[in-house]
C-alpha cells in the first residue's frame, strides 16, 4: 500500500477535526437555541436580537483560539505526542493539520452564525424588507458589492486567525523546551510575539494607513479602495502568519523533545 | 544496524547516557536490561529520533533517526494511543503512515489476542491496552521494532501471548527487535544479544548464549552478578 | 521442554535430540519439527533454534530437504558416536564432582558397586 504526503496530511486533518468536534457542536447547537429563541422572542424589537447574534458571533471567532492550546497541549497530556513524533511526517504537516482544523472551526463557526442572523434578519424585519432598510440607509446593497467586500473582509478575519493560531503554536512549542513553568514561558513568548511582530510588521501597517488617509475617508469612498485595502491587510497578515508559523515548525522539528 | 557513538543524554542534573557505544546488530533479537533510570527509554526514544543526544551521534542503518522513522515501529512504555479511538480506529490511523501495515497480519492477531475492533481505547483494562499496543506495533513489517518493557505490570497469560506473538511473526535475519525490560527471566529464550545498562553506561554486553557458555549463568544471574560487581 | 536458562540453550536442544535418538524415540527418516514450529511451541528465539538445526546439521544428525522439512538423518556408526560421547560426559561431571569432594577412583567404584547392588535389592524387595 503505498501512502501518499496527502494522504497521510488528510488523515492528520481528520484526527484534529474528530478532536474539535465538541467546540463545533457547541457553536451549532448555541446558534440553533438563539435562533430559534430570537425568532419567537424579538418579533417586535428586531434590534434587539443583534446583541445575542454578535455574542455567537464572537463565540464563534474566539473558540478556535482556545482551541489551539487545547489541540497541541492535549497531545503532551496525554502522552500522544510519543506516537505524534515517531510518526514519518515532519512539523509542517503536524502543525499544517491543526491550523487547517482550527481555520475550518473558525469558517464553520462563524459562517453558521452569520447565516443564522441572515436568515432571522430576513424572518424577522417586516415590509418593505431587510435590503429595502439597509438601502434607505444609504448602503450598497448590490450582491456583488455585498460579496466582493464580505468576502475580502472575511478572507481578513480568516487571516488574521491564522496569525493568532500560529502565535500559539509557537508559543506553545517553546514553553514545552523547558521543563517547569511551561505555561508561564508559553504566555510571555505569546505576549513577546505579539508584540515583536506586530513591530516589524508596523511599517507595512503604516503604509496602509497613509493609503487609507488619502483614498478612504469621508469625502473620498469608493468600493474598489476599499476592497484593496482589505486585500492588502489579508496579504499582511498571512504574511505575518507564515512567518511564525514556519518558525514553529522549525522549533517542532529540530528543537522538540520528549 | 543501529550503531550508538559515544552518545551522552542528560535531562537537566539527570544523566541517561553517559559516553555510550553501542551496536545493535541487523536480524536479531536484543534485550535491553537494566533496573529504572537506566537508560534503556532514552536509548529507545534517540533511536526513534524523540530525543537528540547531547554529544555524540546515532544511525539507524547509516542514516539519522529523523529520516528512519518509516522503517522503525515504537511501542512506547507509556499509552500512547489518542483515548477516544477505538482499536479500528487507531489501526486506520496507524495504518495512513506506514507501507509497511500488513492488514492480514492485523485481522489475523486481533483474532489472535482476542482483541475487538469495536473496543474504545480509554475503556479497556490494562492487559488489552497492551494487546493493543502490540498489536499495532507488530502489525507491520518494520525492519526494526523498538519495545520499551511490553510486559511491565500485565498478568502472566497475557505476558505469554505477547511473546509468543512476538516469536510467531518473528522474521529470522530479515528484523531487528529491541526489547528492554527488567523481567529478564521472561525473555531468557527470547533474545539472541543482551546489553546491560545501569546509570547510563553499559555493564556487559554480547550473546546471550555465548555469555552462557563463558559464565555458566543464566542472564537473570548474570545481570545480578554485573551490578554487584558495580557497586 | 524446559530450558536450563544457565546453559547455553541451542546446546539444550541438540542434546535433547540426542538423547531421544538414543533412546530411539526418533529413528533415522523421521520428520522432526520445522525451526519456526519448534521455536513457537517450546517459545525460544527462532534464531537460536536455527543455531541448533545447524549445529545438527553439521554433526550429520539431520538433514534438511528443501520444500519437505528437517529429518533425522544418521549412521548407525555416528549414533554409537554420539551414545559414547553422552555417556563418557556424564561420567566426566561424575568424576569432576567426585573429585572436588574428596574421593578416589577406587573410592568411587566401591561406591558404584554399592548403590548397584542396593538398587537390585531394592528391585527385587519391591517385586516380593
Amino acid at each position: 500500500m503505498q501512502t501518499s504526503g496527502w494522504k497521510k496530511f488528510f488523515k492528520l486533518y481528520t484526527k484534529e477535526m474528530w478532536e474539535l468536534r465538541p467546540e463545533i457542536f457547541i457553536v451549532l447547537a448555541a446558534t440553533l437555541v438563539i435562533d430559534i429563541l430570537l425568532y419567537f422572542k424579538a418579533q417586535e424589537f428586531p434590534a434587539l436580537a443583534v446583541a445575542p447574534l454578535m455574542m455567537i458571533l464572537g463565540l464563534a471567532a474566539f473558540l478556535p483560539f482556545i482551541s489551539s492550546f487545547k489541540l497541541l497541549g492535549r497531545e503532551w497530556n496525554f502522552n500522544t505526542v510519543y506516537l505524534l513524533l515517531s510518526l514519518p511526517v515532519r512539523g509542517g504537516s503536524i502543525l499544517g493539520s491543526k491550523l487547517l482544523a482550527l481555520l475550518s472551526q473558525y469558517i464553520i463557526g462563524t459562517v453558521v452564525v452569520s447565516a443564522g442572523g441572515v436568515i432571522l434578519a430576513f424572518l424577522l424585519f417586516p415590509e418593505p424588507g431587510l435590503l429595502e432598510t439597509l438601502r434607505t440607509l444609504g448602503i450598497d446593497t448590490r450582491i456583488q458589492t455585498m460579496l466582493s467586500s464580505g468576502l475580502l473582509f472575511f478572507l481578513m478575519t480568516l487571516a488574521g486567525m491564522a496569525y493568532v493560531i500560529c502565535i500559539s503554536f509557537f508559543s506553545q512549542l517553546l514553553g514545552r523546551l523547558v521543563k517547569r513553568f511551561s505555561s508561564l514561558v508559553t504566555a510571555v513568548v505569546f505576549v513577546a510575539t505579539f508584540w515583536l511582530m506586530g513591530k516589524a510588521m508596523n511599517p507595512l501597517w503604516q503604509q496602509l494607513e497613509n493609503y487609507n488617509q488619502v483614498h478612504l475617508n469621508q469625502y473620498n469612498f469608493s468600493l474598489a479602495a476599499l476592497n484593496q485595502v482589505l486585500g492588502i491587510s489579508t496579504l499582511i497578515m498571512m504574511a505575518g502568519a507564515a512567518i511564525v508559523f514556519i518558525a514553529a515548525v522549525l522549533v517542532y522539528n529540530h528543537k522538540i523533545e520528549l | 544496524m543501529i550503531e550508538f557513538k559515544e552518545v551522552s543524554k542528560s535531562f537537566g542534573s539527570t544523566v541517561a547516557l553517559d559516553n555510550v557505544s553501542i551496536l545493535f546488530p541487523k536480524g536479531k533479537i536484543i534485550g535491553l536490561f537494566g533496573p529504572n533510570g537506566a537508560g534503556k527509554s532514552t536509548s529507545m526514544k534517540l533511536i526513534m529520533g524523540l530525543n537528540r543526544c547531547d554529544q555524540g551521534e546515532v544511525w539507524v542503518d547509516g542514516q539519522s533517526p529523523q529520516n528512519k522513522k518509516q522503517d522503525v515501529a515504537y511501542l512506547p512504555e507509556i499509552d500512547y494511543l489518542y483515548p477516544w479511538m477505538n482499536i479500528a480506529q487507531a489501526a486506520d490511523f496507524i495504518r495512513t503512515f506506514y507501507a509497511d501495515w500488513d492488514e492480514a497480519k492485523y485481522r489475523e492477531l486481533v483474532q489472535y489476542l482476542n482483541l475487538r475492533e469495536d473496543m474504545k481505547i480509554s475503556k479497556i483494562s490494562k492487559g488489552q491496552r497492551a494487546k493493543t499496543k502490540l498489536l499495532l506495533t507488530v502489525s507491520r513489517r518494520a525492519p526494526y521494532l523498538l519495545m520499551d518493557e511490553p510486559l511491565s505490570g500485565i498478568d502472566i497469560l497475557t505476558r505469554e501471548e505477547i511473546i509468543n506473538t512476538l516469536i510467531k511473526d518473528y522474521r529470522e535475519g530479515e528484523q531487528t527487535i529491541i526489547i528492554s525490560t527488567h523481567e529478564i527471566a521472561e525473555v531468557e529464550s527470547l533474545v539472541d544479544e543482551v546489553i546491560f545498562l545501569d546509570r547510563g553506561q553499559i555493564r556487559l554486553g554480547g550473546n546471550a548464549e555465548d555469555l552462557r557458555v563463558e559464565r555458566n549463568m543464566s542472564l537473570v544471574e548474570l545481570m545480578k552478578e554485573a551490578f554487584r560487581n558495580a557497586d | 521442554m524446559e530450558f536450563n536458562a544457565s546453559q547455553p540453550i541451542y546446546k539444550q536442544i541438540v542434546d535433547d535430540f540426542k538423547k531421544r535418538l538414543i533412546r530411539g524415540e526418533l529413528k533415522e527418516g523421521d520428520k522432526i519439527p520445522s525451526q519456526r514450529e519448534y521455536a513457537e511451541k517450546a517459545r525460544i528465539n527462532p534464531n537460536t533454534v536455527q543455531r541448533a538445526y545447524r549445529e545438527m546439521e553439521n554433526m550429520n544428525m539431520v538433514e534438511t530437504l528443501r520444500g519437505q522439512g528437517t529429518f533425522i538423518s544418521i549412521s548407525e556408526d555416528k549414533l554409537e558416536d554420539i551414545k559414547m560421547e553422552m555417556a563418557v560426559n556424564l561420567v566426566d561431571n561424575f568424576i569432576k564432582e567426585m573429585e572436588s569432594l574428596g574421593y578416589s577412583a577406587e573410592a568411587m567404584l566401591e561406591i558404584l558397586r554399592e548403590e548397584q547392588s542396593r538398587r537390585k535389592e531394592a528391585v527385587i524387595s519391591d517385586r516380593v
